[in-house]
């Protein structure tokens, strides 16, 4: 590691740390109700949208009915994009006259984008017409985030509110969290990144003759390329603040036009970390203690920082197998050194490698570097913060959501070990909360592994894997970690635009944001219901340091328990093998 | 084919509301 490498992620850590507190409040004032400066721009608008879809927005609903409201939401959604892909070669702007997208294929990408994953078995430039990509894709990424932190929300008023079973009003959390932060937000990105070169058009996909002639093996010479385009820009911004992640061509962030400059790189990887590390603070100022917010913070800033320190250790020792043959891997002011396969030279270990920590723990998927292509140790790093329930950072409102139930499970523990009543934030937890919370943190746990276990059992699992050995397994692993902790970064190098996969990953992913929320939303119901005990001498304070450590060993332990034995058979053996060799 | 994949989907959904009320059920229980 270079000086530069600690410049990079200083000056990243930087920036996200100066957005984080007033991003967190504006978006704590968002969802109180409070005024704020883009009133007199979007209030219009917002009333607007209430009177076209006949909401009232003073009316609010029980946790019931937030979560039915929820779930026909997405039902609806996962219909339209279905749709909208089996017939995209009806519709208009599809320059290129792409087919339509075949039945398995369209059921998960439409599970894939509803469920805020963006998993993607298809390749976007030569699948998606630029309606799909728009109308179907695009609006889901707006959609899924602001969703998820609706859900958030609901969590958040259960804590300060008492005696009562109201929650919010789903679609008001929605429209707010949809026109007064994501969308300004991501146009301006957008702008910026259009200054950068990403591209936004609707014209068709380019012919150009190639500079440097080639031909095929059968020596046919070829003389053009075609070069494909679209209106990624409005994508692309939306792909890292909502934590999306769907590439619109199929080598997401890693292609010129959806990631040309060091600044859109910059940009993009802190847009994909800036809306879940605000939120914090958005939690911590709606309950009134800014200091809840800065503990969790500060638990998913400890544990990131540690798995990016491992992550560049690992992929600046380079590829041991390239050291046997003599191939120069130091740095030098002629390149990056280390293992650059599968990393652009544009952006280098560093740039790649906190691509990769933060896309995975933020539950983001996008990629400007191959997964597949790392060290077993940095490979190892992505998949297991994805395995931690996508609680470091997370996905927008799920991440919090995520860490709000392990923090409740702290709590729990913590009171198992001194013989002190459960309490969080004033709310005491009893047996219904830690049901529904052991719910939250072992469901995923049991779609990976059972997934896993499945699909390497089964011929059709197997058959699309490209690597023999222990990172072959890593691959299903991977896929599977991905899809049910709604991450959707694929290890690459699988085979998954199959029906097999299409089906498994697509019901993996299904269960991992709606079961999940199930459980998250009933325990809202029930602690809204419950008075708030003003602290004492009994209660544990959980804005320290030492919550923060209990926190982060809670979250580290079960992810290492439940997860060990198959990191074991991947990555563990692979690295084994990779040493002795 | 389409039928299938979208009568999939339909499955889920009623599961999820049915664990919906097993999980509203098991509040009122307690």
């Amino acid at each position: 590691m270079t000086i530069n490498t600690f410049l990079q992620i200083g000056l990243f850590s930087a920036i996200l740390l100066a957005c984080v507190k007033p991003l967190g409040l504006f978006m704590a004032s968002v969802y109180l109700g409070r005024p704020t400066l883009l009133d007199r721009l979007i209030r219009p608008l917002e009333s607007w949208f209430y009177r076209i879809a006949g909401i009232d927005s003073k009316s609010e609903m029980t946790w019931l009915q937030y979560a039915s409201s929820l779930l026909t939401f997405s039902f609806v959604s996962l219909i339209a994009v279905y749709g909208i892909q089996r017939l995209q070669c009806l519709l208009p702007l599809n320059p290129e006259s792409l087919d339509a997208v075949s039945p398995d294929s369209s059921f998960n990408t439409a599970i894939s984008f509803v469920t805020n994953t963006n998993w993607q078995g298809y390749s976007g430039e030569s699948t998606m017409s630029y309606l799909t990509q728009m109308l179907a894709l695009t609006v889901q990424n707006f959609m899924s985030a602001a969703a998820g932190m609706a859900a958030l929300v609901a969590l958040i008023r259960a804590f300060v509110r008492q005696e009562t079973n109201l929650l919010g009003n789903f679609w008001v959390d929605l429209v707010r969290g949809t026109i007064y932060i994501l969308l300004p937000l991501s146009l301006g990105l957008a702008i910026i990144l259009v200054s950068q070169g990403v591209v936004q058009t609707f014209s068709p996909y380019r012919e150009v003759a190639l500079l440097e002639l080639t031909t095929t093996s059968d020596g046919k010479s070829i003389t053009t390329q075609k070069i494909a385009t679209g209106p990624a820009a409005s994508q692309v911004a939306i792909k890292q603040l909502g934590t999306n992640g769907g590439g619109f061509f199929n080598a997401n962030s890693a292609h010129p036009f959806e990631n040309p400059t060091p600044l859109s790189n910059l940009l993009q990887v802190l847009s994909i970390l800036l809306i879940p590390a605000a939120l914090c603070l958005t939690f911590g100022e709606m309950v009134g203690d800014r200091r809840q917010g800065w503990a969790l913070l500060a638990a998913m800033s400890i544990v990131f920082f540690i798995m990016l320190g491992i992550s560049l250790y690992a992929e600046n020792q380079g590829n041991s197998a390239f050291a046997k043959l003599g191939v120069d891997q130091a740095v030098s002011d002629l390149q990056s050194g280390g293992n650059m396969e599968g990393k652009e030279v544009r952006f280098g270990i560093t740039n790649s490698v906190l691509w990769s920590v933060a896309t995975a723990s933020a539950s983001n998927g996008s990629v400007n570097s191959m997964h597949d292509s790392y060290t077993p140790l940095g490979g190892l790093v992505a998949m297991w913060l994805i395995q931690l329930d996508e609680v470091i950072f997370g996905g927008v409102g799920s991440g919090l959501y995520g860490m709000i139930i392990f923090a409740i499970a702290t709590v729990f523990m913590a009171g198992l070990m001194v013989g002190r009543t459960p309490e969080y934030l004033g709310k005491k937890i009893g047996a219904f909360e830690m049901k529904m919370a052991s719910l939250v943190i072992m469901l995923p746990c049991v779609v990976v592994l059972l997934g896993t276990a499945i699909s390497v059992m089964l011929a059709q699992g197997r058959e699309t894997i490209s690597n023999p050995g222990p990172h072959g397994f890593s691959q299903v692993l991977y896929a599977f970690s991905s899809a049910a902790n709604n991450n959707g970064s694929a290890f690459a190098g699988l085979g998954a635009n199959t029906p097999f996969y299409n089906g498994i990953l697509g019901l993996s992913m299904l269960i991992g944001r709606f079961w999940m929320l199930l459980p998250v939303l009933a325990i809202a119901g029930s602690l809204a219901e419950k008075k708030k005990i003003p602290n004492s001498n009994g209660t544990l304070p959980t804005h320290t340091p030492l919550f923060v450590v209990l926190l982060i060993a809670v979250v580290v332990i079960v992810g290492a328990l439940s997860f060990f034995p198959a990191l074991a058979l991947g990555p563990i053996v692979e690295h084994i093998l990779w040493t002795k060799n | 084919m389409d039928f299938v994949w979208l009568l999939a989907l339909g499955c889920f959904f009623v599961v999820t509301f049915l664990l919906l009320n097993g999980i509203s059920s098991l509040r009122t229980d307690k």
